[in-house]
């Protein structure tokens, strides 16, 4: 923000440029006695009376364009202005990719804004499936920056939909992944590709070996609830087969055998048990293993002594564990 | 008609059962409480906060699962009775007897009590945690600083900025500060000619702009200076045929607006003037596999997004397609250590989750999942007790986004001396009781 303001700093103003004395500029109208008064800077002033004068007169010139070039670059939350530039945009029939250089410039210090994405998608959508792979590379110029941004992904997903160029998205979902594994939002990429991308033949062709990346993923790290979550989306519409496949149930208890980082292997079981998994002796033992390890008392009831471990190990979600146990059928 | 503002759940432990009634003064001097002693008896359906209807969909009643070992012994009602006397009281005693008895009587059983956590501790009232003078001084006079970047990025969703502030105020008991006739001529003026509004005069119309306008105009009490139909239409026009809305003329379409489209629409009582059932399954196709919401089908849980979305299928009566097991699970663990939320793993905690957490967890009836103490705590710590206002992060900067979402989060916490929040419709529950069910 701050070089936004050196610029202003130095600038002309508009009532002293030459090409602007034909216009008499449109001051804000706040009602006679405000409420809410905003004092606003004289230059942030000026350049809106002289936007608000050619919007009023609908001037789609390219003197305008440059305007309200200059207010979004005081303000780009601005729709009003976005949208009459829009309009001029149209009108003057410029070349689109010189505008995608301009939202390149807008969106460095302003990716978080809602109005320059929205933008972003109407250049692209006009360009059509050409833009792709410049979307792509865009998008991914600004998840290196800030890997979970929300407006980015958001884009990233709608250019593909749109536009195409799924070739290398599981790839670039396995690279950011590489970079930080408890990316929620890479995660969550990786779902939309398997299930979506008609380049790989959807969730259940996809099953076998996401399960073993996942199950090496939570492996690394048993704390990270992002694939834990994955792993369980694997077997949407299945639940049966969940339940049924060992790599599942053998996960929790290799995590569980470490005695540590356990919380979400222990809730996984218990979703296991509650769906019917008929628990090993080497389940009980490792729970036992964990009550002992504990002030935990021991329990008859395998997914009661789950319950009872992880409202003692996750204090803050006590109330939401000792629900779980209330919900549990009774022992026979 | 007993006031009522908050539902207030207590726990008696060892469980006691206390036949009839008791009359305490609450936390908060001036208030009231009427105590009802029936146990295993939820008196529902009569303005819980959290089950709100509209009146294209009725009210829902309050089902809440007990904990096990624990009965709720005592359900009670506050009510702002101001200082009333006792003889005032007592006939409000009165009232209340007569309608547990009535209850008993007609054996109307809504389902057992959820037992709250004991209710917050009063001391954070008596220490004065909460510096409410201060914010509110801040945001009377947020807007008047100069030379202020905010002031500029907040030039033109200064519709929304009002909303956050004029909600805060009236939450905070201080509404009465503001000149009702300058806001509203002001808001009017907002107004295009398409019947939607723009963030300023001036600007172009935007739905964003449209449901912070309807709602302030509610919280004056002043809808009736709108042409309804106008700006119905105008939202209605929003929607596509996949069900979705658009964001304005521009075509942005994220369930962000199909909530803002449903809930102007709940508030004006016109949801019969968009396809509802198109509406529903177009959120419902944003669901994620860890039961949260995206902007769009495909997109990253997000909980602001999944606040936007349960209280859409909430205020249209389609809770049912929510997985609220699932749901409330991902969103309780959205707290951290500090007591604080987040709105996606692995994020750091702000206060504005407070409220996008908080309400969705109360729609859903999972609040009590996580711990509200510790929340209210970190909520407290954001406070700038010095000039006012509360920040996202302690020690961070305020402004007056999340002075709002922080004064709504301790709101919807049962935060003594607060007018409670609706978590649907983000508006006072007093505002909502007089707009949707004409009281």
């Amino acid at each position: 923000m701050e070089s936004d303001e050196d610029e202003v700093m130095q600038r002309v103003p508009l009532s002293e440029r030459p090409e602007w004395s034909d216009v008499t500029p449109v001051p804000q109208d706040d009602g006679p006695n405000p409420v809410v008064p905003i004092d606003y800077k004289p230059d942030f002033v000026e350049t809106m009376d002289y936007f608000r004068a050619i919007y009023v007169a609908d001037e789609r010139s390219s003197r305008a364009l440059n305007l309200t070039a200059e207010a979004i670059s005081f303000n780009p939350g601005n729709y009003t202005v976005w949208h009459f530039r829009r309009l001029v945009l149209e009108a003057l029939d410029i070349d689109l990719q010189v505008e995608l250089d301009f939202i390149d410039n807008i969106a460095k210090n302003n990716s978080k804004n809602y109005q320059i994405w929205h933008h972003r998608r109407w250049v692209a959508e006009k360009l059509g499936t050409d833009a792709a792979d410049k979307e792509l590379e865009f998008t991914k110029k600004i998840l290196s920056a800030d890997a979970k941004h929300y407006h980015a992904w958001s884009h990233r997903q709608w250019v593909l939909l749109a536009l195409g160029g799924w070739e290398d998205e599981l790839d670039y979902c396995r690279e950011l992944l590489e970079e930080d594994i408890f990316n929620n939002s890479a995660w969550n990429q990786r779902y939309f590709v398997i299930t979506r991308s008609p380049l790989l033949g959807g969730l259940e062709a996809m099953r076998e070996s996401e399960v073993s990346y996942t199950v090496e993923a939570i492996l690394a790290h048993p704390e990270n609830e992002s694939p834990w979550r994955y792993l369980r989306g694997l077997y949407k519409g299945d639940t049966q087969s969940w339940v049924n496949d060992h790599q599942v149930s053998l996960l929790c208890l290799r995590v569980l055998n470490t005695k540590s980082n356990f919380v979400f292997a222990l809730s996984t079981l218990l979703d296991l048990l509650c769906h019917g998994l008929q628990p090993s002796q080497e389940a009980k033992d490792v729970v036992a293993a964990l009550e002992m390890s504990g002030t935990v008392e021991p329990d008859s009831d395998l997914a009661k002594s789950v319950c009872f471990i992880l409202e003692h190990v996750d204090p803050i979600r006590a109330n939401y564990w000792r629900w779980r146990k209330s919900k549990l059928p009774h022992a026979t | 008609m007993l006031p009522t503002s908050t539902w207030a759940l207590r726990k008696a432990s060892p469980p006691k059962i206390r036949p009839w009634v008791s009359f305490v003064a609450s936390y908060d001097p001036g208030h009231w409480v009427c105590g009802g002693g029936v146990v295993h008896v939820v008196v529902a359906g009569c303005g819980s906060t959290d089950h709100r209807g509209t009146l294209e969909y009725p009210g829902r009643t309050v089902t809440l699962e007990p904990a096990e070992g624990e009965v709720c012994a005592n359900c009670s009602m506050t009510g702002d009775f101001g200082n009333c006397d006792m003889y005032k009281a007592k006939l409000v005693k009165l009232l209340w007897v007569l309608w547990v008895l009535a209850m008993r009587v007609s054996n109307i059983t809504f389902g057992r009590a959820q037992v709250a956590p004991p209710p917050l501790d009063r001391a954070w009232w008596k220490m004065g945690g909460l510096a409410a003078e201060k914010h509110i001084q801040y945001i009377l006079t947020v807007e008047k600083r100069k030379d202020d970047f905010i002031s500029v990025v907040m030039e033109h969703l200064r519709m929304s900025g009002a909303y956050w502030g004029l909600t805060t105020l009236d939450l905070l008991e201080k509404l009465d500060t503001v000149d009702v006739d300058e806001v509203v001529s002001w808001v009017m003026k907002c107004q295009h000619e398409s019947g939607g509004f723009g963030g300023n005069i001036g600007h172009d119309p935007h739905i964003l702009y449209t449901l912070s306008a309807v709602q302030v105009l509610a919280l004056f009490d002043k809808l009736n200076v709108l042409d309804i139909d106008k700006v119905t239409n105008y939202v209605a026009g929003l929607q596509n045929e996949d069900g979705s809305f658009s964001g304005d003329i521009w075509g942005e379409v994220d369930t962000r607006f199909s909530y803002i489209a449903i809930c102007c629409l709940s508030i004006l009582r016109r949801l019969n003037k968009i396809n509802v059932e198109k509406a529903v399954s177009y959120v419902v196709s944003c669901k994620n596999l860890d039961g949260g919401f995206g902007c769009t089908p495909g997109g990253e849980s997000h909980a602001g997004q999944i606040f936007c979305c349960v209280a859409a299928l909430s205020l249209t009566g389609s809770l049912h397609h929510i997985d609220k097991d699932l749901l409330g699970w991902w969103l309780c663990e959205r707290q951290v250590k500090s007591g604080g939320l987040n709105g996606r793993p692995e994020k750091l905690p702000d206060v504005c989750y407070s409220w996008w957490v908080l309400s969705s967890l109360i729609m859903i009836d999972r609040v009590h999942w996580i711990n509200k103490e510790k929340l209210v705590k970190y909520i407290l710590d954001c406070q700038d007790t010095e000039n006012g206002g509360i920040s996202d992060r302690p020690d961070d900067a305020v402004d007056v986004y999340h002075t709002y979402f922080g004064v709504a989060g301790l709101s919807l916490l049962e935060y003594p001396g607060l007018k409670a929040i609706d978590p649907a419709y983000a508006l006072p529950v007093d505002v909502v009781n007089r707009i949707v069910f004409g009281r």
